[in-house]
């Protein structure tokens, strides 16, 4: 019965934005205000379905009532059959669990209050009704990926994420190049560095976007070949395995264990099956590179800024850059020890320079932009050293409070005409006391302030990337330095827009005597989420420690294992109902293992202890690092006491460092006028290629000799085949001529010719 | 041969000269004839003639009555073939208002 609910529900959760795209796309005109609330209320909708959703899961595991514990090990897996070819199944379906149900929670949720909004941020704008529509389709297109039961399927929704990205960045597609922007060059910010005005305009960022996409999608799309091709050879030799090789609990089960041995019998193309495995993991990474805006392929998320703020708030929390998270915390149980340290090393660089490029920054919208890629890159950490639940729980309080703090970011925007140059606001706190407090509460969640949801999942991150550096050592200690490095920057950056925008003085006083608090259509879902970025939603621990009573009832902390001699106790390092709900393979392994042998049942306590010293110390350090940025940023932009500028002249280390970040460590710069020119020299060969060789040798050369072949046959044809058909035709003719007269329809002529054969005959008979 | 033409005129070749003539005349009447009822009793005539031919030889070959029966399905066939044709002329009769075969030559070419 609960499949079919889930079944059910997981149908009406993907398919109602979609039908609300169609809808609103075909008769949206004629219905008023472009019939937003439709899409608004399917939305709501499909919150709620998620909700019921995510609570028939539970129920599902606990059989008895909500619990959350070890939901991951047992999705629901609705298939249907797709594609068959020999004795290989390739199907579309549901998977549901734990992962996928609370995350539909998150991306219709606030998909909900975002679209609340946009009704008030996009009044008027011209192309209302297809922003709403746009918004439904890619809501569709991210909760396919979040649904979907295998690979290949959330390969085809990654690629329908990828084409909704590319409509609402370019939403205001008829806008030209902001270096002839009227508009724009009077509204940019004062010092903004790094951007290539020449190019920069909606269209091309949504173009950018999705170019930069498709270089990760070839790795994606590769790394799920050389999967399917590895697994299939390892289930030949193990004789499992047949139907289904894209489904995700199939790889899970033929990737149980790495060490099993399977693999290493493995060859192919002259290489052991675990490197394959590593090399698809990366691969299939890759993918989320271009998704997630991790180094090197992060340049398009600063660009997609030309889209509505609302569309980038979408962006950034729940649907584009989720996805490719997502699908690394989907695949995790199939990356080897490498792939996993090289994502971490990815997310560590990324976290770090986008940070830094963030400082530097002088457009509201830019800071924000930048903190996302250095968040995601977090995520990314979290998820490649052994914080599988911590990545993801940052990859829900991150949706959460980058919503909130790009829908506050909105709200000043539209509240000070369009500027978003930070050196123009100022003393916003006065005027817009809610988006005030909402920011606060954002940039409080973000840097990790204790009690705050930021302080939970990021310190766990540290904690588990700390954990692997002294679990391996050597280079396993860089994803957490970078993060620990990062942390005190993202304070830094986000306290500096803290304080530039809403405190101190207001630089631009005719601008500040306009501004006016949002209205309650703008400020009520600002205050919703800013109520979720408390941390008390997300854990029971007030310090997020692995032991005490919890205070919310949600909260599982302890798991009695009893083997058949002893009991092993272990206790998990828990930031609260999230970790018990979302188990990380690694340790679900580990308590595996402990049931079996007490030796594994010691490394488990070690393993533990580690995590327990390693998370001591994170936290100690973080909370540190992050009252260290708050402070300078205090110094420099709030008490103004330190100049920036006059540090940056004096130390030429840090003017150089400034001149890196400012200039985007050269990126933008480097893909523009490096790779861009290449690539069309590149072009240009090949439609030189193309023309002479391909069309005028070989095209029309074929075409010339196959005319001369027709030629030579036309005039056989001509000449020789059609003249004998001719003479049939001839002797049949003449024939028929001589034959004519004998049918002549008179009856008496048959009978005397009958009579006259039949007596010819008996004379010949009679003669002979 | 003795049977053939043995002694006074109850014989077998008296029986077949009689046939034979009447096949001639039907035969003659086949040919001559324009009108479609004159063909059919030529027609007739020839099937009479048969008829004729197989009593004799039935007679005259030892009693036995196999020839008869051939000769009662012959009037029998003869009766319908009678009765298809009739219909058949007054079929044409009332489409060509006329039975002479020589100017019913809708289908030629």
């Amino acid at each position: 019965m609960n499949d079919a609910l889930c079944a059910w529900l997981s149908s009406g959760i993907l398919f109602l934005p979609l039908v609300a795209f169609v809808v609103l796309l075909c008769v949206g005109k004629r219905m008023e205000r472009g019939a937003d609330f439709l899409a608004i209320g399917t939305m709501g909708v499909g919150f709620v379905l998620s909700a019921a959703l995510f609570a028939v899961n539970c129920h599902r595991v606990s059989g008895t009532g909500l619990d959350f514990s070890a939901l991951q090990a047992h999705p629901v897996v609705t298939s249907y059959n797709w594609m068959e070819w020999k004795d290989v199944t390739l199907s579309m379906g549901f998977q549901v669990d734990s992962l996928s149900s609370s995350f539909c929670m998150i991306v219709t949720g606030l998909a909900t209050l975002v679209l609340i909004y946009s009704t008030f941020y996009l009044h008027g704008d011209a192309l209302y009704r297809r922003y709403f529509a746009f918004m439904c389709f890619f809501c569709f297109a991210m909760l396919g990926i979040v649904l979907s039961n295998n690979l290949l399927m959330t390969f085809v929704f990654w690629e329908l994420v990828g084409l909704g990205s590319y409509f609402l960045i370019g939403f205001w597609f008829h806008k030209p190049p902001v270096a002839q922007d009227q508009h724009y060059q009077e509204l940019k910010a004062s010092y903004a560095t790094g951007i290539d005005e020449r190019y920069l305009s909606p269209a091309h960022a949504q173009r950018k976007a999705f170019v930069m996409n498709r270089v990760g999608d070839f790795g994606f799309i590769s790394g799920i070949m050389i999967f399917v091709t590895v697994v299939l050879a390892a289930a030949t030799q193990k004789n499992g395995l047949a139907s289904g090789p894209l489904d995700f609990v199939n790889l899970y089960r033929a990737c149980e264990g790495f060490n099993g041995g399977v693999f290493n019998e493995v060859t192919l193309w002259g290489m052991n099956g675990l490197t394959l495995l590593t090399l698809a993991g990366i691969l299939t990474f890759m993918g989320a590179m271009g998704k997630s805006a991790q180094f090197p392929l992060h340049t398009w998320l600063p660009d997609a800024m030309q889209g509505p703020t609302t569309g980038s708030s979408i962006i950034h929390a729940a649907t584009m850059v989720a996805a490719g998270v997502y699908l690394v915390a989907r695949i995790h149980p199939l990356l080897t020890p490498g792939a996993l340290f090289f994502i971490a090393l990815i997310g560590g660089i990324t976290a770090f320079i986008a940070a830094t490029m963030a400082m530097v920054q002088w457009d509201i919208k830019a800071v924000l932009a930048y903190s996302t890629i250095s968040q995601l890159g977090y995520m990314m950490i979290g998820l490649g050293s052994d914080a599988y639940t911590a990545g993801i729980a940052h990859l829900y309080t991150h949706a959460i409070f980058k919503c909130m703090l790009f829908l506050c970011a909105g709200s000043v925007i539209h509240a000070c005409q369009h500027v978003q140059d930070m050196n123009r606001l100022g003393g916003l706190r006065h005027k817009m006391p809610l988006t005030f407090y909402a920011t606060s509460a954002g940039v409080l969640a973000i840097i990790g302030f204790p009690f705050f949801s930021g302080f939970y999942s990021k310190d766990a991150i540290l904690a588990g990337a700390c954990a692997r550096g002294l679990e391996w050592g050597g280079l396993h200690w860089l994803p957490y330095l970078l993060g620990q490095v990062t942390a005190t920057l993202t304070a830094f950056y986000m306290c500096r827009l803290w304080f530039w925008t809403f405190f101190g003085q207001p630089r631009d006083r005719k601008m500040y005597a306009q501004v006016h608090e949002s209205p309650p259509v703008a400020t009520v879902p600002l205050i919703i989420l800013a109520v979720l970025c408390f941390g008390f939603w997300w854990s029971g621990h007030p310090v997020g420690a692995d032991s005490g009573p919890s205070i919310t009832p949600l909260c599982t902390q302890t798991e009695r294992l009893s083997t058949l001699g002893s009991e092993v106790r272990a206790e998990r390092v828990t930031t609260g109902w999230l970790d018990a709900m979302l188990v990380s393979p690694e340790a679900e392994r580990l308590r595996r293992e402990a049931l079996l042998s007490p030796h594994a049942a010691e490394h488990l306590h070690a393993h533990e202890h580690i995590h327990h010293t390693a998370h001591t110390w994170a936290t100690v350090l973080s909370i540190l690092g992050m009252l260290g940025g708050m402070a300078l940023a205090w110094w420099m932009y709030g008490a103004k006491s330190l100049c920036p500028d006059r540090l940056v002249e004096r130390h030429p280390l840090l003017s150089m460092g400034y001149e890196l970040a400012s200039q985007l460590w050269f990126f933008d710069r480097l893909y523009q006028d490096g790779i861009v020119p290449l690539a069309k020299v590149v072009n240009k060969g090949l439609y030189w290629f193309d023309f002479q060789i391909l069309d005028q040798i070989l095209v029309d050369g074929w075409a010339y000799f196959a005319r001369t072949v027709a030629q030579v046959c036309s005039t056989f044809d001509n000449w020789v085949v059609d003249r004998i058909v001719d003479l049939f035709a001839l002797v049949t003719g003449i024939l028929g001529q001589g034959s004519r007269s004998l049918q002549a329809g008179k009856i008496q002529y048959y009978v005397c010719l009958t009579f006259g054969a039949v007596a010819l005959v008996l004379v010949v008979l009679v003669m002979m | 041969m003795d049977a053939l033409i043995g002694g006074g005129p109850d014989n077998l070749f008296n029986y077949l000269v009689i046939s034979a003539i009447l096949f001639a005349l039907g035969i003659f009447a086949m040919i001559s004839r324009r009108n479609a009822i004159g063909i059919l009793m030529g027609v007739e005539l020839i099937l009479n003639a048969s008829g004729l031919n197989f009593v004799a030889f039935s007679r005259f070959n030892g009693h036995d009555l196999e020839g008869q029966v051939f000769t009662l399905f012959i009037i029998v066939l003869a009766a319908a073939e009678a009765a298809v044709a009739l219909a058949l002329v007054l079929s044409v009769y009332q489409t060509q208002r006329t039975i002479e075969l020589d100017e019913v030559d809708e289908m030629r070419l």
